[in-house]
């Protein structure tokens, strides 16, 4: 008889002096950990990557050790019952597991990897956990129209889940997953692929699944998601380092030892003396900014000095003799097959040395426009001259000694056992000298901080250290033009700052560097200029600080994003000039 | 094309409406029948097939598709055996070191011939049934669930792996690793093709085996379906004609092997 569950079964999750060790390795990757979860709470994991918050999902899932082998000590349970036997570090056999295992749900990072594929509308998709339950077909029916209502995707629901974005997916996925009846969620990373809009739809879907009654642990990087939860872990090296609202745990107190940035807003929340717990409130920070601010004849100083860290990369070194190269498109239009028209007739010119952060949602073009670059795609109308030299008739192979691209997904490139070998491969490609590809090769793995890890197979690394693999081995090649697709999806915050020291190396080298980013305060902060695309058009460009100006929110909005935190205080504040640096917004009220 | 209806093209026709599972049986004596009845059936079993793809409304794709399906094997068929029969003295046309041969010829054509036929009745059959229906339906007429689902996913990883081959493809070029021109430029992609593409997919599979692991993929106890693919009567009918033919089709191998039915 198949288990019958009521989608109303509300559990708590108790995590209890918990202790994992992967087989092979020699650390553990929680160490005593005690956390606890109520029916309708929202918490949150922050921590560096490679901190413990996919274990401790994993875990709490009940996928440790029974689909993932590691030795365990110290209980997970779900309203009392254990998910692993205390002491033994096994799972339950049977029944009892399978019954168990079934009150929590997990959700992973990537969208695409979660559905079936063999379903082919929502609807279908959302009733597959269903039938592997033996719920009777009417009450899946019922169960599928509450969640569809409830996820806000009854629009989706005869949709193909495979023809649907990052965010709708992920969103299907969580649904899958609620519909089974799960009263506890458990999700990692559930927002590392999404644009902004996503981001914040997905924060909004899980506060609402708290507020009716479900108890939700989530390991995040978005501040959008963490700010919403009612209580926020740190773990360090699989170490709670303290358990307390986002304000608190997220503040520059507990992050700057570990080496973090607290999240922008926390940081101007503790600049205004706003408490932790309106932290995410931004008429709240304004207003105390507003109280404490020091205004000269009612305008901000002109004096702004920064003071953000000094990067650890300093700069970049050209090795190869190449002429600057700037990039210059006319009329540029792109048709697929099947008739979308994904650009069109864009015009755009960017001037050798000048670094550019392209923005826009999912669907808006910037990938295909990128592209062009190094002739991934040709124009179905219009140019492509990178410097002054037209790419048209070029082969990929041939424009990637002038244009680097670094692709989203690493794992689409690394297939070399050692770092170093990897980052040889493309210098090897363009047939350098055994001195020159070595001098690159040396200051690429040390641009990108993988010195420690140099004989390391790129796959023993998680995703963000192989992202930076992969940004290594386009470095080495020492392009004229560097593309970067989505670079800091997936980093924590020491790996941001690493990209964009290397974004701020590379422009003090002459270099051009272009970037699609959903990551707005990235862009903001380290690129000169930032050009906004939507539906196959640049509906805005200019240096981040008019991009972001008050004026253009509204603008900003129609292609799914918002501004970053600093310049929506600096809106709600009404600066002229208008400021988006936030070592420039502190400095302004003496801090 | 797409991951969940792989080959599958949307339509009306009477092979769309015809239930998976008579469908399939005809499909099995299809891919069978070339290679057990006699070579002189041949043409009349790929124009059978071409013929009924076409009444059901399958169209030029349908052929674009099966030559996609067969021109390569049927050319290397016909090549290798053309060029390289052993002991064959009959040369109809001499290039360099090479000779066709019409023995070569003889002896490929049947099995260019057999291929044909199996794939014309094959591709009309994927163009024609939704994935999801032929798993639903097996899983009616008793194959296990797990079972049905794998075979499903197995069929439905060919243009998933072409999709992430292509990705792979342009990241590899994009650091200087040439695709095309001379077959030594061709055999150094291999490798920087292949190595992503074989541990991404594994790292896919471990990521999918989880995700099936959260959706109770491995529950205990009866499964039920969400989607019903009903059979109607005329369905049953074709379901008992495509039984006895593929009987008729097993008494015949004992018939051919004792020389009652020739060729």
């Amino acid at each position: 008889m198949a288990e019958e569950l009521s989608p109303v079964d509300r559990r708590s999750l108790v995590v209890d002096h918990l202790t994992i060790r992967y087989y092979g390795r020699e650390v553990d990757a929680l160490r005593e950990l005690s956390l606890e979860v109520d029916a309708g709470e929202l918490v949150g994991v922050a921590g560096r990557n490679g901190s413990g918050k996919s274990t401790l999902a994993l875990a709490t899932a009940g996928f440790i050790p029974r689909v993932v082998r590691a030795k365990v000590a110290g209980s997970v349970t779900i309203a009392g019952e254990p998910l692993v036997d205390s002491g033994t570090g096994h799972a339950g056999a049977g029944g009892a597991t399978a019954a168990r295992r079934h009150r929590v749900g997990i959700v992973f990072p990537n969208p695409a990897n979660q559905l079936s594929a063999t379903k082919v509308s929502v609807r279908e998709e959302l009733a597959f956990g269903l039938e592997n339950l033996g719920i009777p077909r009417a009450e899946m029916e019922q169960r599928i129209d509450a969640v569809l209502s409830r996820l806000g995707i009854e629009h989706l629901a005869d949709r193909p889940p495979f023809a649907l974005s990052g965010g709708e997916q992920q969103r299907v996925a969580i649904g899958s997953i609620v519909a089974m009846g799960m009263g506890v969620l458990v999700l990692d990373e559930p927002t590392a692929q999404l644009d902004p809009l996503s981001t914040e739809a997905v924060g909004t879907l899980l506060t609402d699944l708290a507020a009716g009654g479900t108890a939700i642990l989530v390991a995040e990087h978005a501040s959008t998601v963490l700010g919403r939860t009612i209580r926020c872990l740190v773990l360090d090296d699989g170490r709670a380092v303290t358990v307390d609202v986002p304000g608190s745990a997220l503040g520059s107190r507990t992050l700057e030892p570990l080496g973090l940035h607290p999240p922008t807003v926390v940081a101007l929340a503790e600049l205004a003396g706003v408490d932790p717990g309106m932290a995410w409130d931004e008429a709240t920070i304004a207003a105390a900014l507003e109280r404490r601010f020091v205004r000269q004849d009612g305008r901000p100083p002109t004096n702004r000095p920064t003071d953000r860290a000094p990067d650890r990369v300093q700069s970049w070194t050209p090795v190869r003799e190449q002429q600057v190269a700037g990039v210059e498109l006319r009329g540029l239009t792109h048709r697929y097959a099947g008739g979308i028209e994904a650009l069109r007739g864009v015009d755009l010119r960017i001037e050798p040395g000048e670094t550019v952060a392209i923005v826009g949602q999912n669907g808006s073009g910037k990938t295909t426009l990128v592209k062009h670059l190094n002739g991934l795609l040709r124009p179905t109308a219009g140019s492509v001259a990178i410097g002054g030299r037209d790419t048209g008739a070029e082969r990929i192979d041939e424009l990637a000694s002038l244009v680097g691209f670094v692709f989203q997904n690493p794992d689409d490139q690394l297939f070399n056992r050692t770092v170093e070998r990897e980052v040889a491969f493309g210098p090897r490609n363009l047939r350098l000298g055994d001195a020159q590809a070595a001098r690159l090769v040396d200051q690429a793995i040390e641009a990108a901080g993988l010195q420690a890890e140099r004989t390391a197979n790129p796959y023993d690394l998680n995703v963000s250290g192989r992202k930076l693999v992969a940004l290594a081995s386009v470095l080495a090649m020492d392009p004229a033009v560097l593309v970067l697709d989505e670079p800091t999806t997936g980093q924590d915050g020491p790996g941001v700052d690493r990209i964009g020291a290397v974004v701020e190396a590379l422009q003090q080298a002459g270099r051009t560097v272009v970037a699609i980013t959903h990551d707005m305060e990235f862009a903001a902060a380290r690129f000169d200029r930032i050009i906004v695309m939507r539906l196959g058009e640049i509906i805005d460009d200019g240096p981040p600080v008019a991009v972001f100006a008050s004026e253009n929110h509204d603008r900003l909005a129609s292609t799914g994003l918002a501004p970053p935190a600093t310049a929506r205080i600096s809106s709600r504040l009404g600066l002229d000039p208008f400021i988006i640096d936030p070592a420039e917004l502190r400095s302004l009220v003496g801090a | 094309m797409n991951e969940a209806m792989g080959f599958f093209v949307p339509g009306s026709g009477w092979l769309h409406r015809l239930h998976p599972h008579p469908k399939l049986l005809l499909v099995l004596w299809g891919v069978l029948a070339p290679f057990l009845l006699p070579i002189w059936t041949l043409p009349g079993l790929v124009a059978l097939a071409i013929l009924a793809a076409l009444s059901a409304g399958l169209g030029r794709r349908y052929l674009r598709n099966l030559a996609i399906g067969t021109l390569p094997i049927c050319i290397s068929i016909l090549l290798v055996n053309g060029f390289f029969f052993p002991g064959a003295t009959d040369f109809l046309l001499t290039a360099g070191p090479f000779n066709l041969t019409r023995e070569g010829l003889a002896f490929g054509l049947p099995i260019a011939g057999r291929v044909v036929a199996a794939v014309a009745v094959t591709v009309a059959f994927v163009m024609s049934t939704r994935p999801d229906d032929l798993m639903e339906a097996l899983i009616q007429r008793g194959t296990n669930p797990k079972l049905a689902f794998v075979v499903l996913s197995a069929i439905q990883t060919i243009p998933r792996m072409l999709d992430k081959a292509n990705r792979i493809l342009e990241a590899q070029q994009a650091r200087g690793v040439r695709a095309s021109g001379s077959w030594a430029a061709r055999g150094r992609a291999i490798l920087p093709l292949l190595g992503p593409l074989v541990i991404g997919s594994l790292i896919d599979v471990r990521e999918r085996s989880l995700a099936l692991e959260a959706r109770a993929f491995g529950a205990e106890g009866i499964r039920t379906a969400y989607r019903v693919v009903e059979a109607r009567p005329v369905d049953n009918t074709v379901s008992v004609a495509a039984k006895v033919l593929l009987v008729g089709l097993i008494v015949i191998v004992p018939l051919r092997v004792v020389g009652l039915i020739g060729g």
